[in-house]
């Protein structure tokens, strides 16, 4: 027998070696593209780094303690371009988030894009029910981001994109381990957060609340005597009886030593005992009643149709989206003309009426109510203010920044956070405003906004033409002339 | 190697001269300023916040379905249809050589024809009148990605007609495999199957794979080492697989 191999058996051997430098190279191609994705780098080449996160954001998601996962309910195919424009700048920016904690073991950012028609019941489950929301999680916690919040408005038009800060303070907020509490005051007739009423329930409110990540509980001074302290904000919601002596002195001392926050919607007709604090902070809540018989002041069942605002962090998303607000019976809130000079506390009127609205004294007359200049409350140039907020600031001296102390917000209606009426948008946006002032849950981030170019052609009709000719003729027509310069050299 | 570049310049030369590749570029051209005409409308008709050229990039599939095919089925599959290919071989060349230089010829047409599509740009900047519209950042990252991505899908149309003596089925398998690469990778992401916690490594395969996703970031000016490394990686393994494919073929034959 010949000790040479045969032919078959060579070629045999040459196929299963060729076999083998494939598994090879197919190996090495899994092992590659495995290591590329933990030994990774990403350039920015943009000028100014624009689609890259801040150092401050990449520094605080470096030492992020837990993991947050970010549901998002966006489509980049929705029928509204406003949305499917959203999904764009959401997806690109969470798509630094996830890279940029790929590396931290304990605090990774993960993103998920569910669309609620398709994944009905993944959306149950994690509490979703309408589209176009985002969602963060940490722990079971959840806390939601508005689709207005991503974007500075100015007359209707986006201005810039606050993806960045509005996400990195969300997920600080929603990976720290602390719930901040707002407490309802309860004993006096208040709004109670149990009651499911239209008219006066405050259920709808305290849900809104809690997927916002807000611990919410009752407080009845006259038993506790004592504001816990673990209050971030005290809210008192339409009381209908006097706050005692020693209540009012309680939330004075909250307010003014242990720089407290509260939120007070104090509804005509009713004396709220709280007149010595609201002139401590400068605030005036006079015993008034609304009327607007303007055409746009009132709509058919009498709510207050509010569109004048003042410059406020509270006020800001209503201005720039322009969203009127709708209040029921409603007193006259505003700054103390009266109050002592004090350069240490900035007090705002925050919402008012039209001009045409003015505040009648004797509204438990019986008659038709007419303005009378004599006794009633009126402001012909800047419409009577409902809603004040004051806030006390300590100026340290050289420094560039106040250090805040106090803040109070006091409203002259309730109705208007109540079951039936907190699905108004303006309505829910501006409660949400004012906790979210009263709470500082506005980091103020140094993150850059992102501002949003916008591209459109102004071409009449026939430079329209002659560009749609020129891309269809003139590049095709230069290749031809080349392929027709080619052919007849080479013919020649 | 030193019979490459003997192997790439006749084959530039071959194409150059061939008036079918004057034909296949007049009709990508018109095409391709169709589709640029018809997005444009859009921007004619109210405010866009993408930029023209990110929008004109998102079609980069179009083209790279027809064309791909089309530039790369004859490349090997008509040579060993001929039987040229064993002549070939008894030159003083390896298959390396011969698949590396019809690869690369095949490569440079399709940049050449991608490249021209910048005449449409010039146009855009000669009536807008406004610099944002031809901004260096979304039209360098979109072609950049257009050159990364091209190395993979020509290689890939190399590969498929490396396995076959027929120009049609080696056509029609690169067909199949860009489009698996491109609109099947974007598909299987958007799977409910592949939301089940179960299929989490397979999720984070086809998401890291995904072309859309890279192209999203290559037209913002981010360039990402994992995705140049995925395009890189795999035309090294389709190019390999392309001339151990022709080694098989050749000694079974």
């Amino acid at each position: 027998m010949s000790p040479l191999p045969s032919f078959r058996a060579v070629r045999w051997i040459r196929t299963l070696n060729l076999l083998a430098q494939a598994v090879l190279v197919i190996t090495l191609f899994g092992g590659l593209n495995y290591l590329a994705v933990h030994y990774a780098w990403r350039f920015d080449l943009t000028r100014h780094h624009r689609h890259s996160l801040s150092p401050e954001t990449l520094s605080y998601l470096k030492n992020l303690p837990r993991p947050v996962r970010i549901v998002v309910t966006l489509t980049e195919d929705s029928d509204n371009a406003q949305v499917a424009q959203a999904y764009r700048d959401v997806s690109g920016l969470l798509r630094e988030y996830v890279y940029a904690t790929e590396n931290n073991p304990r605090g990774r950012v993960t993103a998920d894009y569910i669309d609620v028609f398709q994944r009905r019941r993944d959306a149950e489950a994690l509490g979703i029910t309408q589209p176009n929301t985002i969602l963060l999680l940490c722990d079971g916690r959840p806390r939601t981001i508005d689709l207005p919040a991503l974007y500075q408005m100015q007359g209707g038009e986006k201005q810039s994109f606050l993806g960045e800060q509005v996400f990195t303070a969300a997920i600080l907020d929603v990976a720290s381990p602390a719930k901040k509490k707002i407490y309802f005051l309860s004993g006096h007739g208040e709004m109670q957060l149990d009651d499911v009423s239209p008219s006066h329930g405050l259920s709808a409110l305290y849900a809104e609340l809690g997927a916002r990540n807000f611990a919410v509980d009752s407080l009845d001074l006259s038993q506790t005597r004592a504001i816990p302290s673990d209050a971030a904000v005290i809210v008192i919601a339409g009381p209908q009886g006097r706050q005692q002596p020693e209540e009012q002195e309680l939330l004075r001392q909250y307010l003014a030593t242990r720089a407290g926050r509260i939120i007070a919607l104090i509804p005509p007709m009713y004396s709220p005992g709280l007149d010595d604090l609201f002139y401590d902070w400068g605030i005036l809540a006079d015993d008034v009643l609304i009327y607007d018989r303007g055409p746009d002041g009132q709509n058919g069942i009498g709510d207050l149709i509010l569109r004048n605002y003042g410059d406020h962090p509270v006020t800001r998303q209503l201005i720039d989206n322009n969203v009127p607000v709708r209040f029921g019976t409603t007193r006259s809130v505003r700054t103390d003309p009266g109050r002592p000079p004090d350069t240490n506390l900035l007090v705002t009127d925050l919402v008012a009426t039209a001009k045409t609205a003015w505040g009648e004294r004797n509204y438990r007359l019986r008659n038709a109510h007419q303005f009378d200049e004599r006794v009633d409350l009126r402001d012909a140039k800047r419409g009577l203010a409902v809603a004040a907020a004051s806030e006390r600031v300590t100026n340290n001296g050289n420094l560039q920044f106040h250090v805040p102390g106090g803040r109070l917000v006091v409203f002259g209606s309730a109705d208007w956070i109540a079951n039936g009426n907190l699905a108004t948008i303006g309505n829910l946006s501006l409660f949400l405003s004012t906790i979210n002032w009263a709470t500082d849950r506005d980091i103020d981030l140094k993150v850059p906004s992102r501002p949003i170019d916008k591209f459109q052609l102004s071409l009449s009709q026939s430079q329209l033409v002659r560009l749609r000719y020129s891309l269809l003729l003139l590049v095709p027509g230069a290749a031809a002339l080349l392929g027709l310069i080619v052919y007849w050299t080479r013919r020649n | 190697m030193k019979h490459f570049l003997t192997i790439l310049s006749h084959e530039i030369r071959m194409l150059l001269v061939s008036a079918s590749t004057y034909i296949a570029a007049v009709l990508f051209l018109g095409v391709m300023g169709f589709v640029f005409s018809g997005v444009l409308e859009n921007y004619s008709s109210s405010a866009q916040e993408i930029s023209p050229a990110a929008v004109f990039f998102q079609l980069f599939w179009l083209p790279v379905w027809f064309m791909v095919p089309l530039l790369t089925m004859k490349c090997l599959a008509e040579e060993r249809r001929l039987g040229t290919l064993e002549t070939l071989l008894t030159a003083p060349v390896s298959t390396t050589e011969v698949v590396l230089g019809k690869y690369f010829a095949a490569y440079f047409l399709y940049m050449l024809l991608w490249a021209s599509t910048g005449g449409f740009f010039y146009i855009l900047h000669h009536y807008a009148g406004d610099a944002r519209f031809t901004d260096a950042g979304p039209l360098l990252g979109g072609y950049l990605f257009v050159a990364v991505t091209g190395l993979l899908y020509v290689a890939l149309g190399v590969f498929a007609s490396s396995l076959t003596r027929n120009q049609a089925v080696a056509g029609i398998f690169a067909f199949v495999l860009v489009f698996m690469v491109t609109i099947g990778l974007r598909f299987a992401s958007t799977m409910e199957v592949i939301n089940l916690d179960s299929m989490a490594s397979i999720r984070t395969a086809v998401d890291y794979s995904n072309p859309f996703r890279h192209l999203e970031d290559f037209t913002r000016g981010i360039i990402d080492t994992r995705q140049l490394l995925f395009y890189l990686s795999g035309t090294v393994l389709a190019l390999i697989f392309s001339i151990l494919g022709v080694e098989a073929k050749l000694l079974h034959s």
